[in-house]
């Protein structure tokens, strides 16, 4: 019966499809339904149409579909109640305005992955489709989504991106999956390479893999690309590299050649800088008795071994000299300085001839001065910049800051100096800065500019500064708006802390 | 009145670039003289003019008003202070509106009662039953005309009629709106896209084709139909009942279970469906809304939520549409009520008994477009349900099927939603044993 109602309505389809003034209804078939007869075969098979569909919109049959697997059960404990409350006001508005969203979303993500908790099922859609489009967030979304997100990672298309926003390959190393990195390493583009080698030397911490990657296949890399993955090695670079700049020193390419010397500058305990050493050593004469003073010869034309290790032609315009010595006190050890005048740190800064030298000192303590405490102290006391905060022990960076807020030039330029303080800042540092900023002509604006790394960084303890100064400033409606919203903001990022600290399981 | 959910009012609003803009506003930098009464929520905004803008709005209509020069209902600063109420955020619950929040109320109230007593002049039968006469005959010759604008299509074949272009499809329309048919004349443009989608658009066409011819041989033997049927053919051509008829018809009072809505956006209407379900007398409705012109939907009841109202059902086969008459009190205090106090689930059960009912739904009336269907212990997919014995249906098409894979997991659980040609649109679930929105 089924089947003889299904052949019939095949027919009809078929003869819809091309007309009836082509082919007529087909008869119908022998059920126990009445219909008229028509003369028009155009009315008949608008009868059959209508019978046919009626009985089949009355008579479906369920399909047989394997049952979806589900998701397993979640390991983490869902964010508590007042979290998740806070994340749906971050999410649909957000107290400091829509950017600075973000800011919020992260503060968020961090604290749940901190305290052990995982989105609520009901915004991990948002929050998934939030880090699709914003990259820089997946990092932190990936540890709190749970079973349920990691599942949904698997069937959702456009959540591709998860898979590979792994935490790397684990840290000891999965031999069979290096060995397949190996391989895949060899069709890999320019651009996947320099992606893979930022990975490896950044967040996985396989500075080793990153090199064996880079070894296997320079001896037939074109130059463009060893110039390229040679650069990607300036990440988490140390003392183990050495060998690989070492042969790079002798490139074909001058483009390999430049950036082998930019990075061996940053190896103060490399062969290469011992030459270098060498080098300056006898550049140096000191003179006077009460008041030392410290003067840098130019050096002579290099023989073959120094055009090797960098001293090249100079650019245009300035003299072989010059550039050379530059050159040189780049990339000699720090301590060739000391030894070889027996100046402290602090005391040669002063002895300096002029601020050109100063400044090519200063430059080679940035570079090399991870570890060199009394360096780093000498050259900020003598040239006080920006980056040196981040290297400067904890406790000394308010200092530094209020020193670098305190100098003279522009407020935007001094301002920039908040940019290389990491968060979060303490009260001390929060306050400093607000006052810094309010007590400035031109506060409000830097403020408005800086907003994402204020509203990110300063401590709640401000915001009612802020809020203040916010109803207080007179330059533009602007201003005291994003004033507003940075109090706001990171008024909001205390709740969401609380929230989870507070009533922890 | 209860405040409402951060959804409920950006259901509220008319497009997403006011949300962006009400969301900058949402905070209370730019707020003052802000309060709110039981169906009231007042404030000033300071724009960029000297002046600040003066919002009110009544929550129960809803009704928007503020000075602003914005076009669109509600506008940013309406959307902006419910979102900042909606939030928690510092609104003073006073008793008294202010004033001018309160003259605007008293000036509502008199319009509407203009309103009512326009509506109220008694209507002539006499001259009542000449309009509809003529409404008829309009109707017929209009109907008769489609009929045979659909025996040509197919006569030279759908195949020719996929390849005419949209003004092919608009000009019967057009028709049929001169015939005061606007219920088919919508159903006529909308296949001009239709039939471009999906390998099998023959088969979709015909099953539309086959609802048109039911519904022409139906009107022509409307005299002797059955009172339903008759009604049902009236709904399906667009001949829409005065609301005071429907109020005057049969009402049914009960503690209504919010099963879910749905919106639909056609460009010139927004519409929302929401289905209801009696928990006394097992009655299942829905109530239709529609927007059109920019201004916004009634906000949407939340789903899982227990009314206790008077609905009066419009005429035709079940599932009735219906209306809400008054105000609707909730009985369940605020967020999903949890399942068992809903009593026993209202369901169907798996998903062979869920197609007997759309069988015997059909039956009663083939004319019934969605059927509501509970269906329980039902795992969702991508793009189908399954039940525990491994019966399956397609879900539509073109919904997100993320969020209700988010909230469930996969796992087998209550969902109620509609079914329709097209397949299952799940509209609720039930998660940890309340019912949650399926977006």
């Amino acid at each position: 019966m089924a089947d003889a109602v299904a052949g019939w309505w095949h027919e009809v389809t078929a003869a819809a499809l091309v007309g009836t003034g082509r082919r007529p209804a087909p008869a119908l078939p022998d059920w126990p339904v009445g219909a008229r007869d028509a003369a028009d075969p155009a009315v008949a098979l608008l009868d059959a149409v209508a019978l046919g569909s009626a009985w089949r919109a009355a008579g479906v049959v369920p399909a047989r579909v394997e049952p979806p697997v589900p998701a397993p059960h979640d390991d983490l404990p869902e964010a508590p109640a007042r979290a998740r409350q806070l994340l749906e006001v971050v999410l649909t508005q957000p107290p400091g305005g829509p950017s600075l969203q973000d800011v919020l979303v992260r503060a968020w993500l961090v604290s749940a992955a901190e305290h052990g908790y995982r989105l609520p099922h009901a915004s991990l859609t948002e929050v998934l489709a939030l880090a699709t489009a914003k990259p820089h967030l997946r990092r932190l979304v990936v540890p709190v989504v749970g079973e349920r997100g990691r599942w949904l990672a698997t069937l959702d298309p456009a959540l591709r991106w998860f898979g590979s926003e792994g935490l790397g390959a684990p840290a000891g190393g999965d031999d069979t999956a290096d060995g397949t990195l190996l391989d895949r390493w060899s069709r890999m583009g320019t651009d996947e390479r320099v992606a893979e080698l930022t990975r490896l030397r950044g967040r996985a911490q396989r500075p080793d893999l990153a090199r064996t990657l880079v070894t296997s296949t320079w001896a037939n890399d074109p130059a463009r690309v060893r110039t390229e993955v040679l650069r990607a090695m300036g990440l988490g670079l140390g003392p183990d590299d050495e060998p690989l700049l070492e042969t790079a020193l002798d490139d074909r390419a001058g483009g390999v050649r430049e950036v082998a010397t930019g990075l061996l500058d940053r190896l103060p305990g490399s062969a290469r800088a011992a030459r270098m050493g060498a080098r300056l050593a006898p550049l140096l004469s000191t003179s006077g008795i009460v008041r030392r003073s410290v003067t840098v010869a130019d050096p002579d034309e290099p023989d073959a071994a120094g055009v090797r290790d960098g001293l090249r032609p100079p650019p245009k315009g300035r003299s072989r000299g010059g550039y050379h010595r530059g050159v040189i006190i780049a990339a000699a050890p720090l301590d060739t300085w000391t030894t070889t005048t027996g100046l402290r740190p602090d005391q040669l800064f002063r002895a300096l001839p002029d601020d050109e030298t100063r400044l090519q000192v200063r430059a080679a303590v940035l570079r090399q001065g991870e570890e060199r405490l009394d360096w780093v102290r000498a050259a900020f006391e003598a040239l006080p910049t920006a980056a040196f905060v981040p290297m400067l022990p904890v406790a000394e960076r308010h200092r530094a800051v209020a020193t670098l807020l305190r100098s003279g030039g522009p407020l935007a330029q001094r301002a920039q100096v908040l940019e290389h303080l990491p968060g979060p800042w303490d009260d001390e540092v929060s306050t400093l800065v607000v006052t810094s900023l309010e007590g400035a002509d031109g506060g409000a604006a830097v403020l408005a500019g800086m907003r994402s790394a204020l509203a990110e960084r300063l401590s709640p303890v401000v915001a009612d500064r802020l809020r203040s100064w916010a109803a207080r400033d007179a330059t533009t409606e602007a201003h005291a708006r994003a004033i507003g919203a940075v109090a706001a903001t990171i008024a909001t990022r205390q709740s969401v802390h609380d929230a989870f600290s507070g009533d922890h399981r | 009145m209860s405040r409402w959910t951060t959804q409920q009012v950006l259901d509220a609003a008319p497009d997403q670039s006011s949300v962006k803009a009400a969301r900058s506003l949402a905070r209370p930098g730019p707020w003052s003289g802000t309060g709110a009464t039981d169906g009231l929520l007042w404030g000033k905004c300071q724009g960029s003019g000297r002046t600040p803008y003066q919002v009110s709005i009544d929550l129960k209509a809803p009704a928007y008003r503020c000075s602003c020069p914005s076009r669109k209902f509600p506008c940013k600063h309406a959307l902006a202070l419910l979102l900042l109420w909606a939030g928690g955020g510092d609104v003073a619950e006073v008793s008294e509106p202010s004033d001018f929040a309160s003259e605007w109320m008293e000036s509502r109230s008199a319009r509407a009662e203009t309103a009512a007593t326009k509506v109220a002049a008694p209507a002539d039968p006499a001259a009542r039953a000449k309009r509809a006469e003529e409404r008829v005959a309009t109707m017929s010759a209009g109907i008769e005309e489609f009929a045979l604008w659909l025996t040509d299509l197919v006569r030279g074949g759908t195949a020719a009629a996929r390849g005419r272009d949209h003004a092919y499809w608009d000009e019967a329309a057009a028709r049929l709106v001169d015939s005061q048919c606007p219920a088919l004349a919508a159903d006529v443009r909308a296949t001009a896209s239709l039939v471009h989608r999906g390998d099998d658009w023959n088969e979709q066409l015909l099953r539309v084709i086959g609802h048109w011819w039911l519904v022409v041989t139906a009107w022509r033997r409307r005299d002797i139909l059955p009172e339903a049927h008759r009604d049902d053919v009236r709904s399906a051509l667009g001949w829409a009942y005065p609301t005071d008829d429907v109020r005057a018809g049969t009402t049914v009072t009960d503690r209504w279970l919010v099963l879910g809505s749905h919106r639909t956006d056609t460009g010139r209407l927004l519409e929302q469906r929401t289905w209801f379900h009696g928990l006394d007398t097992g009655e299942r409705v829905v109530v239709l809304d529609f927007a059109a012109g920019g201004q916004p939907l009634p906000v949407a009841q939340l789903t899982g939520a227990v009314v206790r109202a008077t609905l009066a059902l419009y005429p035709g086969s079940a599932p009735r549409r219906a209306l809400v008459v008054g105000d609707p009190e909730r009985v369940s205090a605020g967020g999903p009520t949890p399942v068992a106090a809903g009593g026993p689930t209202p369901g169907e059960g798996d998903v062979a008994t869920a197609l007997r009912a759309v069988a015997a739904a059909r039956a009663e009336s083939p004319l019934v477009r969605r059927v509501p269907l509970v269906l329980e212990s039902v795992s969702l997919g991508v793009d189908h349900l399954v039940d525990a014995t491994g019966a399956a249906l397609p879900l539509v098409a073109g919904r997100d099927p993320w969020p209700v894979l988010a909230a469930t997991g996969g796992r087998p659980t209550t969902c109620f939603g509609e079914w329709d040609a097209a397949g299952f649109r799940p509209l609720s679930v039930v998660v940890d044993d309340g019912w949650v929105t399926c977006g």
